[in-house]
């Protein structure tokens, strides 16, 4: 009794003090390595699109391909995924009473995992030894120790999602009857995500690795393609559900009103947990030698991904609506005014939220058979995820860091960094509308992806991408002053902002909110419903893959 | 004057309902959506 009453109070003084030290330490650490990632990898980003527009000649130690692949991890693998595990750390830290020892402990380890892992996949990079992309799969090869460096990075990610386990387990069976807070739902929804996504990539790189020492002369690519993307798809979904948990809960209470049905949010976060790995194979909706009914299942099961996010817009716009009427908004657009927009932590997502819907509609377009053959394998797809990836969860995890960071350092955000980050918004949206919108156009014009910059031998085609290409090295150019800026700020809010307590900012649920069933506590059933869904997508296109396996390949390194 | 502008506002108020600029902006969330694959359908058949 007393033990549980004293433990009560550590909760309510954790809660109203802040997090701990240890716990801000760990997420700050985290949320540090992400940002410095961020830096040079939107260096990287800069040298990239300079290069790709025929301005800037890469010095002869230097290739657009090392660099295309440099930048692709260093964005696309760390810095998200350092994000969002210090984010629903904090996530977790905060909403149940502080983090185990044990828990701590492992994220810990899946740091110092993360980070050696990182060094062993960078340097073969450096060493022009890996120029594989961030897709990495084969027939091209790497250097063996670039894969080993991708082992370490996975069982780093699976460290820090059985620390999340074990810390919402630990929670669940203390709070027996009641519903897992909504941040730390989404934090499981992630790490189940991460978890179970990461097994087929880690099965690739297994496979890869002896492929790559010489142990074996041949691989099986078809195989190796559909375990990536079995990973890449549900990657893109997570970095989704990560920005979805700040639209959903943290959002309505900076703008002053309540949050959305507590049970529609729960079912959005279960169906794209359900629902997302088999939708792999739209990535290869091209590709020969896999069925068209394969194919048309996974069209159907990355299409219903589009339907929790429709779930998502009404209960934005919902939540957007009813809190500007509140406060007097009228008309059919005049309530708009009503909202914050000179508050950063609001307008960085809000402009990421607007971001997707031009990107999710690509993403639609893009996942049909026939739509996706105008698109595939141009630069329509790079301008797609810098839209998706670049601009929706990369603006959101921004406007996070406005009120976490000065949270987890004691710290407030004072109205010159707000002020500072609302110019970040704008050279961030500027930015991508020239870069994402001119890759777009360019792609439907047929400039091809992964590609250097080429004129195919002054062919008439090829120049007429020249004008659009500038507009990327214009946006490319906005984008690194965005990329400075916010840097900045998150090393001023983390080491030099006036001291001082900064709420964590979660939504209350509206006053007459129905009961929530207790169904969605459920995660052991969601689970295997899940395990079902895969099975039913991979299941026997895996099996004809091995059994009937095409002539392996041998590998290649053409740079 | 004044007060026939506060009632024209009410009664903006009354013919716009709670929730209908949230199905506008959906309206526009489809449009976008219609309009992208309608593009990329036009292109697809131009090039067949």
């Amino acid at each position: 009794m007393g033990t549980t009453l004293k433990q009560s109070w550590k909760e309510k003084a954790d809660q109203a003090l802040g997090a701990s030290p240890e716990d801000a330490t760990l997420s700050k650490t985290y949320l540090f390595v992400s940002f410095i990632t961020l830096l040079i990898g939107g260096v990287l980003g800069l040298i990239q699109g300079l290069n790709r527009a025929g301005i800037l000649e890469l010095p002869s130690w230097l290739n657009y391909y090392q660099v295309l692949t440099a930048h692709g991890i260093l964005l696309i693998l760390v810095f998200t995924a350092l994000f969002t595990i210090g984010y629903f750390y904090a996530v977790l830290s905060h909403n149940l009473g502080g983090l185990l020892p044990k828990a701590r402990k492992m994220a810990w380890i899946g740091f110092g995992l993360k980070v050696i892992g990182l060094i062993f996949v960078i340097v073969p990079i450096i060493m022009n030894e890996a120029s594989v992309m961030f897709t990495f799969y084969p027939p091209l090869a790497a250097h063996p120790v670039f894969y080993f460096g991708l082992v370490l990075l996975v069982v780093g990610v699976w460290m820090c999602a059985f620390g999340a386990f074990i810390q919402v387990a630990n929670w669940r069976k203390k709070n027996k009857g009641q519903h897992v807070p909504i941040l730390s739902y989404f934090a499981t929804g992630v790490f189940v995500l991460l978890f179970f996504s990461s097994i087929p990539v880690a099965i690739e790189v297994f496979m890869i690795i002896p492929w790559a020492i010489g142990w074996v002369e041949t691989i099986n690519v078809m195989l190796s393609r559909t375990l990536f993307w079995a990973f890449g798809h549900t990657l893109v979904n997570i970095w989704y559900l990560t920005a979805v948990s700040a639209w959903y809960v943290v959002v309505p209470k900076i703008i002053g009103g309540r949050r959305f049905s507590d049970t529609l949010t729960r079912v959005v976060i279960i169906l794209l947990v359900i629902l997302n790995i088999p939708g792999g194979f739209h990535h290869q909706i091209i590709d020969p030698g896999i069925a068209e009914s394969v194919k048309f299942l996974h069209v159907f099961m990355s299409l219903a991904i589009g339907f929790p996010s429709l779930m998502t817009a009404y209960a934005m716009f919902a939540v957007f609506e009813k809190t500007a009427r509140k406060k007097g908004g009228k008309g059919l657009f005049r309530w708009f005014n009503k909202l914050p927009w000179g508050d950063v932590r609001f307008l960085a997502p809000m402009v990421a939220m607007i971001a997707f819907i031009p990107g999710g509609a690509g993403g639609i377009a893009q996942s049909t058979n026939q739509l996706n053959q105008v698109a595939h394998n141009t630069l329509w797809v790079v301008g797609h995820f810098h839209l998706t990836l670049g601009t929706t969860a990369a603006l959101t995890f921004f406007g996070i860091s406005y009120w976490l960071v000065p949270y987890l350092s004691k710290r407030v955000l004072t109205p010159a960094i707000n002020r500072l980050g609302v110019i970040q918004t704008i050279f961030w949206s500027a930015g991508m509308i020239f870069m994402a919108g001119a890759m777009h156009w360019v792609g439907l014009l047929g400039s091809p992806r992964r590609t250097s910059y080429t004129t195919y031998f002054d062919n008439a085609t090829a120049l007429s991408w020249d004008p659009y290409l500038i507009f990327l090295a214009v946006g490319g150019t906005l984008l690194m002053i965005g990329v400075l800026i916010q840097v900045y700020a998150v090393i001023h809010l983390m080491f030099f902002a006036p001291k001082g307590e900064t709420e964590f900012p979660i939504a209350e649920e509206e006053d007459n909110a129905s009961k929530t069933p207790y169904w969605t506590e459920r995660w052991g059933m969601i689970i295997v419903i899940m395990l079902l869904v895969i099975a039913m997508g991979y299941v026997i296109p895996l099996v004809e893959m091995i059994v009937n396996a095409p002539p392996g390949s041998p590998p290649f390194r053409p740079w | 004057m004044e007060n026939l502008k506060v009632s024209q506002e009410e009664k903006t108020e009354e013919k716009y309902g709670a929730s209908i600029g949230t199905w506008f902006s959906l309206g526009i969330v489809l449009a976008v959506i219609t309009a992208t694959n309608l593009l990329l359908f036009w292109l697809y058949m131009a090039r067949v």
